[in-house]
């Protein structure tokens, strides 16, 4: 016995927002999980569905710090679920509306279970739409009492029952933008790669044999390579101050994830305001200079990328052309020594792609020296992760030719 | 994963003493009556366990058994009170269900580790180390270590000794691969695991390892089963084992292996939850001081606050630097012609610098040490 077949799938829209809100995968066979669990009864029931609550914590909670937000997401879901039960109980309290679709039997079978069962929802709901039309193809008796009016009200006031009890609007967490901080680590994994480092302490079969059947006796083993992640892979240069201030927290906690969880433990890290100009600033607060050439001398041309977060402009808006110019003619040198000692060249921008048109990002976007330049706030930081999924093809292709 | 729920069997957990009418939990030594409720009074427990050795017999049910060294061969072992919270009880309970490995993040000293091995102690008594096997992963682990190891250098010196070699042949005269395969944990705790006995398999801390090695386990955790290229068997477990798998957060774990755990974090008790643990690991205490140690529960975790605030030292304490720091205090206590040098006033002055000694093992890093130096200053 499926819960839910062919209708409304309990708690499906939890699941959606743990998706959007918190970038945890939807993962279906975890649903399914959820579902058998409490379809089997081994959740116990209690007034404030406590350990129900507890429940979807171990399924789904994958980082405590996403717990104070994962709590107000399972509130809101489990009020609006609380909600539809209570309306289709006032339903059938009501008077049980006549039906001659299978669903029928369903209804029934509602506060039959309820008492024993540990979850009472999975056999008693039902789809909005079916509510609404419930009454009216019938014309039973019943239905004298039944007045439409009553069941229309049912799905709208369950969702502002829903929101007004438990959600608050504060936000509870600093993931507060639209990519965070897992996508960010995933990201910069994604742009890992390894190098061997000496020999590692286990033994390599195949050469050890291929050795002895060389010398004829064993001498001493041959060791597998051990590897360790490159840390000429990531440069990154940071536009801090004027139109970048709002975006201060968002560049801080990209070098944060990079240089963390990201795998990039030493990637070397510069700050600049507007447009570099031969130097470049170790510290954000723009002091420690060193000279650009000096900055990116441990960059490879096959394999290192170079990543811009700035705005370029987008931010103010200036669609002055002369300045335009002036601003595009004062970071083509540095561009052009990335692009001679870079394999990529991507800019990040904070700003969403309809507001580059006719700024100096625009221009810069179709700079030969950029690779791409990609909004970072948009759609999550997935969009760049395309980017450099696409130019990694792209390389394979053109190499291979 | 759930397929018949008839099969799946439920081993509460806390375990009662079978020893001890009434109680609820194998630690408990008594039980006392306490305001009209019964209440558990945990000791530690002293165990004498057999000496065994781990046999393997493709024919046998379970296949993976331990049998006794020789007789009368024991080795001793203390084991102190866990107490778990309810949440710690109810996941437990599901995890049975619901057979999945669980995921346990928490701060250093906060218990992860020990809640494996609490499982296994009530669920089998002395028994608990043919039922429970620790897989601790070292930065350099591969997930074939606890699966198998092939004992390729052996095998290469027997190809070199020639007739001279020691080596176990099948009818046929064939060198016998089976003799250089040991099995590793997670096999162990495959063959072992039955629906009345359910093994026990700790990995400990997961994210010490390459990012990659969980996804190397995928499908050994998803199946329970795994073959041995080497020498062809077909490992696979015959009821699923009860997985605690921890972890320090250190690495971002992949998404493929979260999806198949459950997850809980462990969070720092509550002072009353404390003080039943500070009762149950340092018997005595309490009942000679509650005032002092309410005095230290209460300091310790101004200054847990205080260092969680303070960036430059990130060091986390938890749960066991509480018990270090009453630990030696107690002794001081319990010597007949000891001084008692911590009043438990020392505990209410202001500042880091003004603890006692040995109260400094809370300073983990050298700029907390330094502060604390100018703080004296």
């Amino acid at each position: 016995m499926k819960p839910g077949t062919g209708e409304r799938l309990i708690f499906w829209p939890f699941f959606e927002r743990l998706e959007k809100e918190l970038s945890y995968e939807r993962w279906l066979d975890k649903y399914r999980l959820f579902q058998q669990a409490l379809m089997s009864g081994a959740i116990p029931y209690d007034e404030e569905w406590r350990s129900f609550r507890q429940f979807c914590k171990f399924l789904y909670l994958q980082d405590h710090r996403d717990e104070a937000r994962f709590d107000e997401l399972l509130d809101e879901a489990i009020a609006r679920e609380k909600a539809q039960l209570l309306a289709l109980w006032e339903q059938i309290a009501a008077g049980k509306p006549t039906k001659k679709d299978p669903d029928d039997t369903k209804v029934e079978e509602g506060p039959k279970e309820e008492p024993t069962e540990t979850q009472p929802r999975p056999p008693v709901s039902r789809p909005a739409e079916a509510r609404n039309t419930i009454p009216t193809p019938e014309p039973a008796t019943e239905m004298k009492y039944f007045h439409p009016e009553f069941t229309l009200q049912l799905p709208e006031t369950s969702p502002t029952e829903a929101g007004a009890p438990t959600g608050s609007h504060y936000l509870h967490t600093d993931e507060y933008f639209p990519a965070n901080r897992r996508e960010m680590v995933k990201s910069w994994q994604y742009l890992r790669r390894k190098e061997r480092t000496g020999s590692s302490s286990r033994i390599h079969i195949p050469k050890t044999v291929k050795r002895i059947a060389k010398e004829g006796v064993f001498v001493q083993p041959e060791y597998e390579d051990a590897y360790a992640n490159r840390q000429d892979i990531l440069f990154l240069f940071a536009d801090v101050r004027g139109s970048m201030t709002p975006f201060h927290e968002l560049t801080k906690r990209l070098i944060i994830t990079a240089k963390g969880e990201g795998g990039h433990r030493r990637a070397p890290t510069f700050f600049f305001q507007n447009t570099p100009l031969e130097y470049l600033f170790r510290a954000p607060n723009l002091t420690d200079p060193v000279p650009m050439k000096q900055a990116i001398h441990r960059a490879n041309r096959n394999i290192s990328y170079a990543f811009i977060i700035s705005d370029a402009g987008a931010a103010r808006g200036n669609d002055n052309r002369d300045q335009i110019e002036k601003r595009v003619q004062l970071i083509r040198p540095f561009l052009q020594l990335l692009q001679a000692h870079m394999a990529y060249v991507i800019w990040l921008n904070p700003m969403p792609m309809h507001r580059w048109r006719g700024t100096a990002a625009e221009v810069i976007a179709n700079e030969p020296a950029v690779t791409a330049m990609v909004p970072v706030l948009e759609e999550g930081i997935y969009n760049y992760q395309d980017v450099i999924r696409r130019i990694i093809k792209y390389k394979q292709l053109t190499m291979d030719d | 994963m759930i397929n018949k729920l008839s099969d799946i069997k439920i081993k509460p957990y806390p375990y009662p003493n079978p020893d001890v009418e009434g109680s609820s939990s194998r630690f408990a030594g008594s039980t006392v009556v306490e305001n009209g409720e019964r209440r558990d009074q945990l000791a530690s427990v002293e165990l004498i366990c057999d000496e065994v050795v781990f046999r393997y017999d493709a024919e046998a049910r379970p296949r993976g058994q331990f049998v006794k060294k020789e007789e009368e061969a024991t080795y001793k072992k203390v084991l102190t009170p866990y107490i778990p919270s309810e949440e710690l009880k109810e996941l437990v309970r599901l995890a049975q269900i619901i057979q999945r490995p669980v995921l346990l993040k928490g701060e250093p000293g906060s218990g992860k580790t020990q809640l494996a091995k609490a499982v296994a102690f009530e669920w089998y008594g002395a028994e608990y180390p043919q039922h429970f096997f620790e897989w601790h992963i070292k930065s350099t682990s591969k997930a074939v270590d606890g699966l198998y190891t092939f004992d390729h250098v052996a095998r290469l010196r027997n190809s070199q000794l020639g007739d001279k070699a020691d080596v176990i042949r099948d009818a046929d005269g064939k060198e016998d691969p089976r003799q250089y395969r040991s099995f590793g944990p997670l096999a162990k705790a495959f063959l072992t695991s039955t629906a009345e006995r359910p093994s026990i398999l700790l990995i400990d801390e997961v994210d010490k390892a390459d990012i990659d090695f969980p996804n190397d386990l995928l499908l050994e955790l998803d199946e329970l089963r795994f073959t041995i290229p080497e020498t062809g068997e077909l490992i696979e477990a015959a009821y699923p084992p009860l997985i605690f798998i921890t972890s320090n957060d250190e690495r971002e774990l992949p998404e493929a292996f979260l999806r198949r755990c459950l997850f809980m974090y462990i969070k720092f008790p509550d002072p009353d939850q404390l003080r039943m643990i500070i009762r149950a690991q340092l018997p005595g205490l309490m009942e000679a001081q509650r005032e002092f140690v309410n005095a230290a529960i209460t300091r310790f975790n101004e200054l847990r606050e205080a260092t969680a605030k303070d960036a430059a030292d990130n060091k986390r304490v938890s749960t066991s630097e509480l018990l270090d720091w009453l630990k030696p205090y107690q002794y001081e206590l319990m010597l007949p012609e000891a001084q008692r040098r911590i009043g438990t006033n020392d505990l209410k002055k202001e500042g880091l610098a003004e603890l006692p000694f040995y109260y400094h093992a809370l300073l983990k890093t050298y700029a907390a040490y330094q502060r604390e130096k100018e703080e004296k200053e």
